[in-house]
């Protein structure tokens, strides 16, 4: 065990002393005790930054199932770097914040803390783990992680909604994740996604290729809230800021982003298009869609959680967009491959503006009592370092000079635009459609963001619509905003701190067919850059739509709330539900006798058809004796019986026909010369009729229900049929003795070695006598049963 | 010791026989009950390590050399799954401890457990074919008991219907058995796989033969079109009897599927495999279906025992050694976790009297223990890695794939996601929420019932993360179903 | 069921061992002719029947004080116990052995493991029979 294994498992070991300090010390929070291990966590991942700086990769192994392949392979390279220093990064950062922002008299912290480390151990090793099905363990780790802490406040009945709905979309996309990995498996062998890079060629024109795919991409769609699988991450906001910040916006939602990156190394190579098309269009149209719904919000932190889907889609259609590359000569100077520099870099960005403003969302929350815009406003005198903190994020989000947002969104405006050069995939003629969604979506971001800085400090201040007294939040809970901010300005102006130290081995791992290195981030591309007038663009048109906001708001009303994909997610569960029921219901009536027709339906349709497929029916004549009075005679008494027990009008009459029609069979046994069948079928009718006869003493006189003719019918029928399909297989069965019976050997061995002269005895007690002891357990049971069916009545007491 | 394999018969028959003896005095029986279960857990494991370490154990009872006597044989299946029953044996005794009450304990409740256990580990390890009539008989015959003992209304109501498909299911068993001879003129099994083997081509009758004894067993594990009467039988007694039921019951059914199929019934799969398959992709739809259409806990764990079967046989059904693996992996799985999960749903009715998931909330906060071993016990169900349904989910998907059966291998992968919904609705809603004043009616040792629980869960959750050691002794398992040749050398080649 | 029937109380004290004797003679008989413990505690089970129609069940229970449970119990353990035996031995599971001897009175005899087992069964069909019977009677 490595210690990179070690840093994975760590936040789970740490979990377990979590409710021992949480006891233990009642007087500190424990958020104080959570918080030394992301910041180890973090000192240590930045020492990897040198190792893989030129494109290498550290990798160790712990055995865990061998036999399948499945070992705990961990491999840190440039992406995953990436990843691992955002998990602990921010992570370090909102367990800072949550120690203001979470009361320690009021809350569970001790569960809090149990679960958001749960959660950083898992997400790490999502991005750590090389082997898939190791990353898909850890994977489905985050998505319970992440129901616990939607669930946080479980008392609340939103709460459980929003968990429940998370878990059902994303562990849906884990298991389509799952159906992925295996059909990877059943390609190249292997779990371990460094030795399928080695095998791509092998999987590209393979037939599972794109069931493959869309399994994965079903994984990362759902896991990083891409339309429609969106609608679950706007109720996750139930959660406390602090998680949201963290896993609804900064890490886990980038799960998806992750695998589709980690992933691009071989579906990018897809040579249908569909990869692109659907990567990219997805990511486009959920980026467009986000950011137009946003604008509708009156929640803050919905407002931000539509806003995040809205990024996340932009960095995914990145994504796609930049798979193009590959499609064209592998130079080092490809237009294409800015597409998935940018996608990394806003991967960066987003994670500093998008934290910091979702912890301005809960200071206004937790000073003021509400995020609802609609009652706040004017809080620019009263909480300024909170307004300061609010506006750079906002600003950087709405991609405004000069921080680190405005140069991502140009990157990602020049991948868009080179989108109409490519020649691929229909590209040529529908390609426009991406540069023109991405700048329609980006006036929507500029506007949304206009709207969070500016409905929240500005305007009048409505005390009487607050529940608490505003006030500017305490200094430990603007700590981890403030730098969050301060990075957005340093990566705003000093932007190539990161492209070779980080952006270039995170990129390079997406795409390890170039060599990135060099990447220079500027600021200005010149007066000719078709980027400087989209952004110019943004502004103005968002500034006019911000200011004339009310007038064309109407538009919203236009779309239908019954048609959106929430709704139908609100109505599937319930129908579902009733749909079962109904379904259950319609065959489980409850009565044995429709239960025994479908048994016997089914045995009559499945046989008959066995029967009637195979040619199974022979008869075959030549070992039969011939039939003799005597046969006849008592082959006729047993029907009369038969009849006499089904058509009779008293028990009486139907017990001494079934005592007749037993006699009759020993009688046959009689003629077949077997005396000990005989005998003890003699004794065991006379017996059992006695017993009835004493049970039904004890019955109520009614006899029987009059049932409808039709019933009757039926139930004849079936049964019938029954002793037709039996008596079929019985003489078939007969009629095909394939082999001799071993019963010579009894005749043979019965006097010697066994000892006896009756057969049927010896193999009572001897050959068979195995059989017999637990012949007469069973009636030991029966015994026992009966009497304790008869002495022991109990009143319906609790259950259980 | 050459009688080592029948011990695990033997023992639970003789406690039977003694607690009869001390029905009055129930201290007494409840310690030769749980030493007994716990002894014969040692020599169960004691089997397996035979087994695993000399191959195929098998015993010529009454020195009658086979075929013409009864033999036990343990290969690794039979082994490991009657080391199985005697740990859910155990748990279930203790759990019955603080839960059965006094009266059913009087009237040769343990007794009725032992015997239960004897069918069940005879029927595991019979290597004849009447044999394992005769201890489904003895299995049977104790369940009927079981489930009727008390009294209570419900009960009498759901034993007629239990006992009546039973009772016919049995006939048709006996009736097979006698087809089967008639055609290949011997019980042992072996010797029937070897007859069967040795023929060019299957004959028809054989063919309908097999699907008779698919309907026969098919009854006993519930599957489509056959399940009907489960759900309403298995809701009726009390909740140790149902954990024995759920995890031990259908599972001998299914044992016997798999054993006369890859056994006897290896040729013209076409026909019998692919019933089997349609049956178990079937069978999984409609066990979901019944799972998320009730609010009440007993009924969504009962109609979860019909999608597991179905999970099983589907694996059976691909017939390929990773997906026999996924299935065995998947069905010692499956018998731990239903254990668990009716004993779990069984405390929560003992505390909030009541088994509707609309009359009762936020147990989590009183009862933090329960709540979580319940999570790990949805999870396990559900397949989540690395607990102990994921390793064998997992092969029987990636079976079903590899084997190009596509529908199949997709509707369990997306089940999974069902059954968590199903299970997961009594953790939200039962678990989570405000926490509601129930009628106490007595007090309930908590610790005492939650004991048995964490015991199975604590095995589950090791049998999950130790997939590898596990694997080692399943893939063993699976050798004797892709090869029956080694069953037949071992039984009839000395 | 009560009766107070006297010709049927006579005749059937004596039937009931008659009967009685029948079935003992087919539990010996059991391994050379038709017969064996099975047949043998049904038979007896029935004359037990008998003598219940004749009186009543306290009277059956008075003549014959046994808790039948308790006798199923003890032929279900001789039964175990005679297959088990062979364990000691160190032979499989239910290996039988017998050999001829030579008894005072009786003369030349066999002893065979094998009846003592069908004696366990013998006592298991008269105890299930009989619980059964009794229960069901004594329930009115």
């Amino acid at each position: 065990m490595s210690l990179l294994h070690i840093a994975i498992l760590s936040p789970f070991i740490f979990a377990i002393f979590i409710p021992f300090f949480y006891k233990g010390f009642k007087s500190i929070h424990t958020g104080w005790f959570t918080l030394i291990l992301p910041i180890v966590l973090f000192l240590y991942f930045l020492q990897f930054l040198p190792k893989v700086g030129g494109g290498s990769s550290v990798i160790e192994t712990i055995s865990w199932i061998p036999s399948l392949n499945i070992d705990f392979t961990v491999k840190v390279d440039g992406l995953s770097l990436l990843f691992a220093l955002l998990i602990t990064g921010i992570g370090s950062l909102v367990t800072l914040y949550s120690i203001y922002y979470l009361s320690k008299e009021k809350e569970q912290l001790n569960t809090f803390y149990v679960y958001l480390l749960l959660f950083m151990g898992a997400m790490l090793g999502v991005v750590l783990s090389d082997n898939l099905i190791v990353l898909y363990t850890f994977w489905e780790f985050t998505s319970f992680s992440s129901f616990f802490l939607i669930g946080y406040w479980f008392d609340r009945e939103k709460s459980r909604y929003g968990a429940q709905k998370s878990m059902l979309i994303t562990v849906f996309g884990g298991l389509s994740l799952l159906g992925g990995i295996i059909l990877l498996y059943i390609m190249t062998g292997t779990f371990r996604i460094s030795e399928m890079l080695a095998n791509v060629d092998a999987i590209v024109n393979h037939a599972l290729f794109i069931p493959a795919m869309i399994f994965i991409l079903l994984g990362a769609f759902t896991k990083s809230a891409q339309f429609p699988f969106h609608i679950w991450l706007p109720d996750a906001m139930e959660a406390p800021t602090p998680v949201s910040a963290y896993l609804h916006s900064a890490t886990m939602v980038k799960a998806g982003i992750y695998l589709v990156a980690r992933v691009s190394p071989i579906f990018a190579l897809d040579q249908s298009g569909l990869w692109i098309w659907l990567v990219g269009g997805i990511g486009i149209i959920t980026l467009f869609w986000g950011s137009f719904n946003a604008i509708k919000q009156t929640d803050l932190k919905a407002i931000l959680a539509f806003s995040t889907i809205s990024q996340l889609g932009l960095i995914m259609s990145l994504l796609g967009v930049g798979a193009a590359a590959l499609h064209y000569d592998y130079l080092d100077d490809n237009i294409f491959m800015v597409a998935i520099i940018a996608a990394v870099f806003h991967l960066i960005n987003h994670a500093t503006f998008k934290g910091s403003l979702f912890m301005v969302v809960g200071i206004i929350d937790h000073e003021t009592g509400t995020r609802d815009i609609r009652r706040l406003g004017g809080l620019m005198q009263i909480m300024p370092i909170t307004f300061t903190i609010a506006f750079i994020g906002a600003f950087s989000m709405a991609g405004i000079p000069p921080f680190n947002g405005f140069l991502s969104k140009e990157m990602f405006f020049t991948g868009m635009v080179r989108v109409l050069q490519m020649d691929i995939f229909h590209l040529e003629t529908l390609g426009f459609l991406f540069p023109l969604i991405a700048w329609v979506a980006s006036v929507f971001t500029f506007v949304y963001s206009m709207i969070v800085v500016w409905k929240t400090f500005a305007g009048k201040y409505q005390p009487d619509k607050l529940s608490k007294k505003a006030h500017e939040a305490p200094l430990g809970m603007l700590i981890s905003p403030v730098i969050l901010v301060s990075l957005v300005i340093i990566f705003g102006l000093f932007p190539n701190l990161l492209s070779d130290t980080i952006i270039a081995p995170a990129a390079q791992s997406i795409m390890p067919q170039f060599i990135f290195d060099d990447i220079h981030i500027s600021h200005w591309h010149g007066w000719k850059s078709p980027e400087l007038y989209m952004t110019i663009g943004v502004i103005v048109i968002g500034a006019l739509l911000y200011l004339t906001a009310a007038k064309w708001k109407r538009v919203y009303r236009l779309f239908p709330e019954k048609l959106t994909f929430n709704k139908l997610y609100d109505a599937l569960l319930p129908s579902l539900e009733t749909g079962s029921n109904l379904f259950i219901r319609s065959h489980m009536t409850g009565f044995l006798r429709s239960y025994l027709a479908y048994i016997f339906i089914f045995f009559i349709g499945i046989l008959g058809y066995t029967i009637w497929s195979k040619d199974a029916f022979t008869i075959n004549r030549a070992n039969t004796a011939e039939i003799g009075i005597y046969e006849i005679v008592l082959a006729l008494l047993i029907v009369i019986g038969c009849v006499t027990i089904i058509f009779a009008k008293s028990r009486l009459t139907s017990i001494i026909a079934l005592g007749a029609v037993g006699y009759t069979v020993s009688l046959f046994f009689v003629i077949f010369r077997a005396p000990d069948l005989a005998l003890t079928q003699l004794v065991i009718e006379t017996i059992s009729v006695a017993l009835f006869l004493l049970a039904f003493y004890h019955l109520p006189k009614k006899f029987r229900h009059e049932e409808s003719r039709r019933f009757k019918l039926n139930n004849a029928l079936i049964s019938i049929a029954v002793g037709v399909i039996v008596a079929l297989i019985a003489i078939s069965s007969y009629s095909t003795k394939l082999f001799d019976s071993i019963s010579k050997y009894y005749v043979e061995h019965t006097y010697d070695p066994a000892g006896g002269e009756n057969m049927v005895n010896v193999i009572l007690v001897d050959f068979r006598g195995f059989d017999t002891l637990f012949e007469i357990s069973v009636l030991s049971i029966a015994g026992l049963g009966i009497y304790g069916l008869i002495k022991l009545r109990m009143t319906r007491r609790k259950e259980g | 010791m050459i009688n080592l394999i029948v011990l695990p018969i033997l023992i639970p028959l003789l406690t039977a026989v003694l607690l009869i003896f001390f029905a009055s005095k129930v201290k007494t029986q409840r310690w030769i009950s749980a030493i007994s279960a716990l002894l014969n857990i040692g020599v169960a494991f004691s089997v397996v390590r035979k087994v695993f370490v000399d191959g195929i154990q098998i015993l010529n009872v009454g020195s009658w050399v086979a075929p013409f006597g009864i033999t036990l044989v343990s290969d690794m299946l039979s082994a490991l799954l009657v080391l199985t029953t005697t740990i859910i044996g155990f748990a279930v005794i203790l759990y019955s401890f603080s839960s059965i009450g006094k009266e059913r304990e009087k009237y040769y409740y343990y007794a009725l457990v032992q015997f239960l256990l004897v069918g069940v580990i005879g029927a595991f390890t019979t290597g004849d074919i009447f044999n394992l009539f005769v201890f489904f008989e003895v299995m049977l015959m104790a369940s009927y008991v079981l489930l009727v003992i008390g009294g209570t209304k419900i009960q009498l109501r759901e034993s007629l219907k239990y006992l009546t498909v039973n009772v016919i299911s049995s006939a048709l068993f006996v009736i097979s058995v006698a087809y089967l001879y008639s055609v290949v003129g011997t019980l042992n099994m072996a010797q029937i796989s070897e007859r069967i083997g040795s023929l060019e081509e299957m004959p028809g009758i054989l063919t309908v033969i097999a699907v008779l004894f698919l309907i026969v067993f098919g009854m006993k594990g519930a599957i489509f079109p056959l399940y009907f009467w489960l759900p309403g039988s298995y809701f009726a007694p009390p909740i140790p009897v149902m954990a024995l039921f759920g995890a031990l019951l259908t599972k001998v059914g299914v044992y016997s599927i798999i054993r006369t199929f890859t056994l006897f019934f290896f040729q013209d799969k076409d026909y019998t495999y692919e019933l089997l398959m349609i049956l178990a992709i079937i069978t999984v739809v409609v066990g979901v279906i019944g799972s998320i259409a009730y609010w009440n806990i007993k009924k969504i764990i009962i109609y979860n025992i019909i999608t597991a079967i179905g999970v099983i046989l589907y694996g059976v059904s691909v017939a390929t050694t990773t997906s026999f693996t996924g299935s065995i992996l998947y069905l010692i799985h499956d018998m731990l976790i239903k254990a668990a999960l009716f004993l779990l749903i069984g405390v929560m009715i003992k505390i909030t009297g009541t088994s509707n998931l609309r009359q009762f909330s936020g147990l989590i906060k009183h009862y933090p223990g329960l709540a979580w071993t319940f999570f790990i016990a949805a999870i396990s169900l559900a397949g989540i890695p690395p607990f102990s349904g994921f390793v064998g989910k997992l092969l029987v998907i990636q079976g079903g794939f590899t084997a190009e059966e596509y529908i199949g291998a997709t509707i369990i992968l997306l089940s999974s996601l069902l059954v968590l919904y199903s299970v997961m609705k009594i953790f939200i809603h039962g678990f989570w929420g405000v926490p509601k004043e129930y009628a106490k009616k007595e007090s309930i040792s908590y610790r005492a019932l939650l004991f048995p629980i964490v015991l199975i869960i604590t095995i589950s959750v090791l049998y999950g993360i130790g997939s590898d050691y596990v694997y080692s002794y399943v893939s063993q398992a699976v050798q004797t179903l892709v090869n029956p040749e080694l069953y037949i050398e071992a039984v009839l080649k000395e | 069921m009560k009766s107070s029937d006297v010709i049927l109380q006579t005749t059937s004290k004596i039937v009931f061992f008659v009967i009685l004797l029948f079935a003992i003679h087919l539990f010996f008989e059991g391994h050379y002719r038709p017969g064996g413990g099975f047949v043998g505690g049904l038979v007896t089970a029935g004359a037990i029947v008998l003598f219940l129609l004749a009186f009543d069940i306290k009277t059956v229970s008075i003549l014959l004080p046994f808790d039948y449970k308790w006798v199923t119990a003890i032929g279900l353990l001789i039964s175990i116990l005679t297959a088990a035996g062979s364990i000691v031995f160190n032979v499989p599971f239910f290996t039988h052995t017998y050999d001829h001897f030579h008894l005072p009175l009786i003369g030349e005899t066999s002893l065979h493991t094998a009846a003592l087992f069908d004696l366990g069964v013998y006592l298991v069909v008269v105890g299930v029979t009989m619980t059964i019977i009794q229960t069901i009677g004594e329930s009115e």
